[in-house]
């Protein structure tokens, strides 16, 4: 997180005390240094600048303002530190609909470069409200991993399929299981 | 007096909430069900002013009733109790602000006598087993004034002489800073601390039913002893009802004791009740 938040302030480094004594810091092989101020020993988080970061949210508009109204946890840091953002949503909404509640876009357009339309985009993992994580199929997929056949997941599931609906359609019976029906 | 009856992970999560100070912020992990039991818990006992709030940055609540934790839905309870939906960073900000409040639960891989720990290899080659990694463990153990982690397997291989990798900082072998922090650890046979002069584990008090002996003999290095031996105070009839009828009635408290193909067919059973009850 800290080597995203150096992004943002156009730093080189993050100094910071944290992981100091750790294992961790070890097999990262940052570089410690004396503080010039306190003497203090510090670690130098070198500037994370991923080029792509995709972003699965709940509601955007066609330029990419969007209401991520579930957990976000590090999407907008990685959306603000990233070259390129794609937006994938569960749908994509008229901008209107966004002007009464422009507190809850909390990721504006001007952060984002494409987005796509892609509902229950979030599979296995969760989308809160329309779907929880599907623990049956990442039950599956640790299964064939354990066997040491991860590449067989993969091409089933990813590299054999010419598009989403082709994924969905696979997998529509774990979907079913995982999908909240309205009320 | 009229005995109850409980189990291990119960006087476990028992211990767990009584750490917890009436307005403490407790961090919500995302896979460690006895901690967000312990956090309900003691919202719904002597702590109803605990803050709770989610690794993901997510502040919740609630009155009264505790809600019941599940699988499935834990992120959806979480966020339909939200009163505040933050971010990751917000959680680091709230930790440094807060240090002196904050309650978070971690569950080590491996813990040593200095009280530090490890959550990311066994052995030396970590192409040969890797675990799941310590997250937040390795940047904030270190800070808090109170260190706290639950082992509900004391077993040798968890209890060891040395950490194969430190995620956690307890303390080393010579010292150096980190001079007044406790470190406190909750497991099935008793409760324990980092005593602050010889820097090493030591008994706080003993769970009911077990002897000095178990403890010995599942923990890989010298365990110090106090003089008398405290017994640890068991779970009221409160704490056992909402346990076991609000909060965790699946019992999924229990996953934490399995491993392998029994965890798997455990897992899917409560998944299924899950599914039966909701959506």
């Amino acid at each position: 997180m800290a080597g995203l938040e150096a992004n943002l302030i156009e730093a080189e480094f993050i100094p910071s005390k944290l992981l100091i004594g750790t294992d961790i810091l070890k097999s990262l092989k940052y570089k410690t240094f004396r503080s010039p101020i306190t003497d203090d020993l510090l670690v130098a988080y070198p500037r994370i600048c991923p080029d792509v970061a995709i972003i699965h949210v709940q509601r955007c508009d066609e330029y990419g303002n969007c209401q991520i109204n579930g957990i976000n946890a590090i999407d907008l840091l990685l959306a603000k530190s990233s070259r390129r953002v794609i937006v994938t949503t569960e749908k994509i909404l008229p901008t209107e609909d966004f002007m009464s509640v422009p507190s809850s876009t909390n990721l504006p357009s001007t952060f984002v470069d494409t987005v796509i339309e892609s509902p229950l985009g979030a599979h296995p993992t969760s989308c809160f409200p329309h779907y929880t994580y599907d623990l049956w199929h990442l039950l599956h997929y640790m299964e064939i991993s354990k066997k040491g056949k991860t590449e067989n997941y993969i091409k089933q599931h990813i590299t054999d399929l010419v598009s989403f609906e082709d994924y969905l359609n696979l997998v529509k019976d774990d979907v079913k299981r995982v999908t909240v029906r309205e009320p | 007096m009229k005995l109850r009856k409980f189990t291990s992970d119960e006087i476990m999560i028992t211990c767990m909430s009584r750490e917890i100070r009436n307005g403490d912020i407790a961090i919500q992990g995302l896979t460690t069900p006895m901690a967000i039991i312990s956090y309900y818990l003691a919202k719904a006992t002597h702590a109803p002013q605990t803050t709770i709030m989610q690794l993901a940055g997510n502040i919740l609540t609630y009155e009264k009733a505790p809600p019941q934790i599940s699988l499935l839905f834990n992120e959806f309870e979480a966020m339909r109790r939200a009163v505040h939906i933050g971010t990751q960073t917000e959680v680091y900000e709230v930790i440094f602000k807060r240090l002196e409040s904050i309650v978070e639960f971690f569950r080590p891989a491996q813990i040593d006598m200095f009280g530090n720990t490890n959550n990311s290899l066994i052995g030396s080659d970590i192409s040969k087993l890797r675990l799941p990694g310590g997250f937040g463990i390795a940047d904030v153990a270190a800070l808090y004034p109170k260190t706290l982690y639950y082992c509900p397997r004391h077993e040798k291989r968890v209890f060891v002489e040395n950490v194969d990798h430190i995620g956690g900082l307890g303390f080393r072998e010579n010292g150096e800073s980190h001079q007044r922090r406790e470190i406190h650890i909750i497991s099935e046979l008793g409760v324990f601390e980092i005593e602050h002069e010889s820097r090493r584990m030591k008994l706080s008090t003993i769970h009911p039913g077990i002897k000095i002996e178990n403890i010995k003999e599942n923990t890989g290095f010298e365990i110090l002893t106090p003089e008398k031996n405290q017994q640890t105070s068991p779970p009221t009839e409160l704490e056992l009802h909402l346990i076991r009828e609000k909060i965790d009635p699946l019992n999924i408290r229990r996953l934490e004791y399995l491993s392998g193909k029994t965890r798997e067919d455990a897992l899917l059973n409560i998944l299924d009740k899950e599914l039966s009850l909701t959506i």
